[in-house]
């Protein structure tokens, strides 16, 4: 049993940093370089599997709940292996079918665990030299990891098999497209990230700048093959649209406005400003929603999920309440649900 | 906590601080007032993990962090504050982007910063700020600060374990902006760097009690030593450094003489140029206005117009004052 409360040692990489990725930024938008060879395989890892019994008995379970009412656009998650976290949990990702979620034990550059938990109670953990963020390729079969260093993984979702992709550093959402590519945040610095650009990095590890902009704050996947790029300059933040390289501003949500949310028709946008979150369908006039901060905005549109000072919180773009969660939550990809 | 020379390949930026490793003429000073804040982690100058090179050429063959010297990968200078600590601009220029956004103490991997341009060809990087509706955020883009201007506050927004400043220096080439190693490079007015403002007391004319017959006006004057890293002047900016009245500050002296610039200013200090570690003197007139009796008048320094040295660092520094209609 020890070994499942041993904390991962942080290891030095095996694997030469390579600033290549540097060399790809630094040459034209258009330019589309090799940044390894060919992904690495990290056997040495320690991944942990659990069936949903050995879970339950080392108090480690994660239940995945579809919420009573609104079962098919939110997840809950609860369990042992939370309340052992300390609060520090994190869901990070979720299929679309919500069969299987993510969970950090703790983000940052301190060691952590990504747990892949099942609905039937079983679960993966895979230790990593700290966690930023993870996200499910659209089957479910593997996930996009990216360390705490920076560094970009692909991990299969049903062994905990690792390889890693390219060392980045990247930060910032990331998002696995149907083709296996992988969008992510390219940046100087995991600290201090006061510059990003959104790359498109191939399975082979090959990365293409996708945006002009400096200081990309976030990309979200939009109906059509678009992405929604929400871009910080000097004068505020953008939303704007991306096709094919070629962006067009939709909403300019001025200074302040962080952690930007879109559903996938961009109709509905939420932000947090001075600690409030706040919304938009349309061209409506932006209402304030309440205290509280990171918004993620369902895909359809049909809801907003946020972090308030006494848990999460589900509302409707209109600032209609929907639930209040006393645990994490996810909000999930229902694609061609009924709104 | 990591370097990556973005848009330039490591090497680069490697040859270009090592190129530059002599000590260098700028003026800089260390980004923040307090002098009792340490460094903690400075610029890892090796891009591969698990092999870190200091700022004094050590280079150490793991991951482990190092307090005072390196963390693998770091791009910054940490310098460890309480919360809401002001923040001072290293070196005059020009404010070029801004986010205060996220909270004050709000993980995430984005956080509060100023950019700060400068006309060597640099730009200064202050991360993980208050958020500004916590006054994290003191400047505005395109603003102009000169050199220990406050420029925001601390805080402990973004990838965080503990309220402290990121301090960066980057060299611009073309687009890209390349990581320098403020410490290796020793970019500081003085070495090691000095906090901008700071002085403490030497000695005064008159270090007892003044005794003014009423009506009449005396000349006093004191000395500081110059304990910070900008040169003080008399007239322009930067450095203009004054002695002015405080409890409360620049309030209306009773014992303004006509010397003084105003009511609450009594004097520029008397030297044309008092560069760090000098002693400047600061010469005035106390007029016994008052009706008799005892008094104390209080001063500080005060420098650009804007930023009040820490009284309690120039000793607290007063003139009791009796006005008496005896002939002295």
């Amino acid at each position: 049993m020890s070994v499942l409360h041993g904390a991962p040692t942080r290891r030095p990489s095996r694997v030469p940093r390579a600033p290549i990725l540097a060399l790809a930024l630094a040459l034209p938008m258009t330019a589309t370089l090799v940044l390894r060879a060919g992904s690495v395989a990290d056997p040495d890892r320690g991944v942990i599997h659990l069936a949903p019994e050995q879970a339950a008995r080392a108090g480690l379970r994660l239940d995945l709940r579809p919420h009573p009412e609104l079962p098919a656009r939110l997840l809950e998650v609860r369990g042992g292996a939370l309340a052992r976290a300390g609060g520090r949990a994190t869901v990070l990702a979720a299929t679309p079918d919500g069969s299987r979620v993510a969970v950090a034990d703790s983000v940052g550059q301190d060691p952590a665990s990504l747990v892949v938990a099942a609905l039937d109670g079983g679960q993966l953990r895979v230790p990593f030299d700290g966690l930023l963020a993870a996200a499910f390729a659209p089957d479910g079969s593997w996930l996009a990891v990216s360390d705490g260093l920076g560094r970009l993984w692909q991990v299969d979702a049903t062994d905990g098999g690792s390889s890693l992709v390219a060392d980045g550093p990247f930060i910032g959402t990331l998002v696995v497209e149907a083709a296996g590519s992988i969008l992510a945040l390219a940046v100087p610095s995991v600290e201090a990230p006061y510059r990003s650009r959104l790359v498109r990095i191939q399975p082979g590890g090959a990365a293409e700048p996708i945006s002009d902009e400096e200081l990309v704050y976030d990309v979200a996947p939009l109906a059509g093959g678009a992405l929604a790029v929400v871009a910080h300059r000097p004068q505020g933040t953008l939303v704007e649209r991306v096709v094919d390289g070629a962006s067009r501003t939709l909403v300019d949500l001025g200074p302040g406005a962080v952690h930007v949310a879109v559903s996938a028709d961009l109709r509905v946008v939420a932000w947090q400003r001075d600690g409030y979150v706040f919304s938009r369908t349309g061209e409506e006039a932006a209402i304030r929603i309440g205290p509280g901060e990171r918004p993620r905005v369902a895909p359809d549109g049909s809801m907003l999920l946020f972090a308030a000072a006494e848990g999460e919180r589900a509302y409707r773009p209109d600032g209609t309440l929907l639930a209040e969660l006393d645990g994490p939550a996810i909000l999930l990809d229902c694609g061609g649900c009924a709104s | 906590m990591k370097r990556h020379l973005f848009g330039i390949p490591a090497a680069i930026g490697l040859l270009l601080a090592a190129a530059s490793s002599v000590a260098a003429a700028d003026d800089y000073t260390l980004p923040f007032y307090d002098p009792g804040v340490q460094l903690s982690y400075g610029v890892d100058r090796d891009p591969r993990v698990g092999v870190q090179l200091d700022y004094t050429g050590k280079t150490w063959w793991d991951s482990t962090p190092h307090y005072g010297r390196v963390y693998d990968n770091h791009t910054g200078l940490d310098y460890p504050m309480s919360l809401r600590s002001p923040v001072a601009a290293a070196k005059n220029g020009t404010v070029v982007d801004t986010e205060g956004g996220y909270g004050t103490q709000q993980f995430g991997q984005f956080g509060n910063f100023v950019r700060v341009r400068h006309t060597d060809g640099r730009q200064t990087l202050y991360y993980h700020l208050a958020s500004s509706g916590d006054g994290g955020i003191a400047v505005a883009v395109g603003q102009s600060v000169i050199a220990g201007r406050m420029v925001g506050r601390s805080g402990c927004s973004g990838i965080c374990y503990g309220a402290h400043l990121h301090f960066e220096v980057l060299v611009e080439m073309g687009h890209d902006l390349v990581v320098s190693d403020a410490m290796y490079r020793r970019l500081w007015t003085t070495w090691p760097g000095r906090v901008p403002f700071l002085a403490s007391y030497v000695r005064e004319s008159n270090a007892g009690t003044e005794v003014i017959q009423r009506g009449k006006t005396i000349t006093h004057w004191v000395e500081f030593r110059n304990d910070g890293g900008r040169t003080w002047k008399p007239v322009g900016s930067p450095g203009r450094t004054v002695l002015a009245t405080w409890k409360p500050a620049a309030h209306a002296s009773a014992f303004a003489s006509s010397d003084w610039t105003y009511s609450w200013l009594a004097t520029n200090v008397d030297q044309s140029s008092v560069a760090p570690g000098y002693v400047g003197r600061f010469t005035f007139g106390l007029r016994g206005t008052p009706a008799v009796g005892s008094y104390t008048e209080t001063f500080d320094l005060l420098t650009h117009g804007t930023w009040w040295f820490d009284h309690a660092r120039i000793g607290n520094y007063y003139i009791p004052i009796i006005v008496t209609n005896l002939y002295k």
